[in-house]
């Protein structure tokens, strides 16, 4: 079975039709040209749907790289 | 007047050591920028063979070599065709037929032409104060900018030194920028609007911060204090999005913004108000204009808080007119085509005759719209059937095409809605005529259409329908589907 961290960057990677290589930890929101606005809110919502969490803005605002959003799904996932 | 590149080198010899860009945790002078675009040059003519005229497609992504290359072609005279990186491979095929490049930087799939990358461009010529350079005339074409066109197949506007140049100058003029503004670029650098920023801030001497997307939220509000940042574009999704990740946030900026340029799609009344609330002292200059016609027109919220349901008044050197059927300028509160005339003006749309798109010197711009008596400028409709998702324009034709050959799609049509997550503005609907209904799911759709339409493009929201409803002659009556 996939860990959390495998199944985020896979999500990620999904919406930004990239290959999940591309997505390491330190990856930061915005650097690749396809994480836009857009992409980032599907992001946001695809791994809410799949979590069964809602991140709240403090902790939105406190996102910067791919490991931020592991590290915010593993604190929130199955509570 | 100056071309733009020759501004940034006026400056730059003047003050080597002020910082231009800031990307990331590295950054460069303008000595360094200078020093950079003269090594790009010698690359592109050593290695690339590329001379006056010669157009080379850029991946514009927003980095510091990007940024070195485009003002190496300017220096060549040669023509910048910046398109964005995840440009799809139809629209990309396209472009590279209509303008023959002699060179392709940062697309790593092209295989038919000479291509480079970024990398290739990491150096640093020295120059001095007393080295001759020769710029570019203002009358050559500094710029081809390729626009979705109601089609869906690119259109080319031609932008010479001499348009962008005074596109820079009014711009500047309006949003009273100074060389002491450093200013944060979170747009995508492949549009107008974002590159259009790059040029207004380096030709004036300020420093540029880039971030990546404005979706990195934390990044965005650290680079504000960090860097000292007083002003920054935006489109109203950027705006929506700051508020669904920040809230109020930004309200304790509000001694450090002077400036904001808002444009590319419509914002709400309510919207506007709440930015005057949080930001009583900035001045948040709104613009209407289009790649063909850069900021025809401004308004500030706080000066022009009465007229906050007009796109404002011309901007400074543009005149506005309305005209009717016949090119026939029309008086004041009477509807008609907005036309609009200035230096700013694109000189025309590659391999298409002027006379399809101006009345004498003036642009049509194919909105519809009146000018009050005061001379405000109100918008009533845009007579292209665009879809505007969050400020970048799609053409649903390029959709209805991708969708329809699908074998399982019998017809479909797509339109423009509100977006129900009240972040972008509109997002793309698509009818769609199918016995297998099951089958329009996003997920099932997105696997689909997959990389043939760049992520915006891809509809956000699908509806199985019996007919679509057509004129006559078979044309689709998009307006008859907005009230389903």
């Amino acid at each position: 079975m996939d860990s959390l961290d495998t199944k985020v960057k896979n999500i990620i990677a999904g919406i930004l039709g990239v290959s999940v290589e591309n997505i390491n930890d330190d990856t930061a929101i915005g650097d690749l040209v396809e994480w836009d606005s857009l992409h980032h809110i599907h992001i946001i919502a695809a791994i809410e749907k799949e979590f069964g969490f809602r991140f709240t803005p403090d902790v939105m605002m406190d996102l910067e790289d791919v490991s931020d959003i592991v590290s915010a799904t593993e604190e929130r996932a199955g509570k | 007047m100056n071309s733009i590149v020759e501004q940034v080198f006026i400056f730059g010899l003047k003050k080597r050591d002020k910082v231009a860009l800031q990307n990331g945790k590295s950054s460069l002078t303008y000595g360094g920028l200078l020093g950079e675009i003269i090594y790009a040059r010698k690359v592109l003519v050593e290695r690339y063979h590329i001379e006056r005229s010669s157009k080379v497609i850029l991946a514009a992504d927003k980095q510091i070599e990007f940024v070195a290359v485009y003002f190496a072609c300017h220096l060549l005279e040669a023509v910048a065709v910046p398109i964005a990186p995840d440009t799809n491979a139809k629209r990309y095929a396209l472009i590279k037929e209509k303008i023959c490049p002699a060179l392709v930087v940062g697309f790593s799939n092209e295989e038919e032409l000479p291509t480079a990358f970024f990398t290739d461009f990491i150096g640093e010529e020295k120059i001095t104060n007393e080295e001759q350079i020769e710029f570019p005339s203002l009358d050559s074409v500094a710029d081809i900018i390729f626009t979705t066109g109601t089609t869906g197949e690119p259109k080319g506007v031609q932008l010479s030194h001499r348009n962008i140049a005074a596109a820079a100058r009014n711009i500047n003029a309006f949003i009273k920028n100074t060389t002491d503004d450093v200013e944060m670029l979170a747009l995508p650098i492949a549009h107008s609007f974002g590159l259009n920023r790059m040029k207004c801030a380096l030709s004036n001497g300020q420093t540029l911060v880039l971030l990546g997307s404005f979706a990195n939220i934390k990044r965005f509000y650290r680079f504000m204090g960090e860097y000292r940042v007083n002003g920054f574009g935006m489109v109203p999704a950027s705006w929506a999005l700051l508020k669904k990740l920040s809230g109020d946030e930004l309200e304790k900026y509000k001694d450090n913004i002077h400036y904001i340029e808002i444009g590319s799609a419509p914002m709400s009344l309510e919207d506007k108000h709440l930015l005057m609330d949080l930001l009583p002292n900035t001045r948040l200059c709104m613009h209407y204009g289009l790649t063909e016609a850069s900021r025809s027109a401004f308004m500030e919220f706080h000066d022009d808080a009465e007229y906050l349901d007009t796109v404002g008044k011309e901007s400074p050197n543009m005149i506005i007119t309305v005209r009717d059927e016949l090119g026939r300028q029309l008086p004041p509160e009477q509807e008609g085509e907005i036309c609009v005339s200035g230096d700013a003006v694109t000189i025309g749309y590659l391999d298409l005759p002027p006379t399809e798109s101006f009345w004498g010197d003036a642009f049509r711009t194919g909105d519809w719209g009146s000018l009050r008596e005061d001379g405000y400028l109100c918008l009533k409709s845009r007579k292209k059937e665009l879809i505007n998702v969050g400020g970048k324009k799609v053409s649903p034709i390029e959709i209805e095409e991708v969708l329809n050959s699908m074998d399982f799609v019998e017809d479909c049509a797509c339109i423009g809605v509100t977006d129900p997550a009240g972040i972008l503005g509109e997002v793309v609907k698509a009818f769609v005529v199918t016995e297998s209904p099951e089958k329009l799911t996003g997920e099932h759709m997105d696997v689909l259409i997959g990389n043939r339409l760049e992520g915006y493009k891809h509809p956000a929201i699908y509806e199985q329908i019996d007919v679509i409803p057509k004129t006559s002659s078979g044309k689709i009556q998009r307006l008859a589907l907005t009230g389903k």
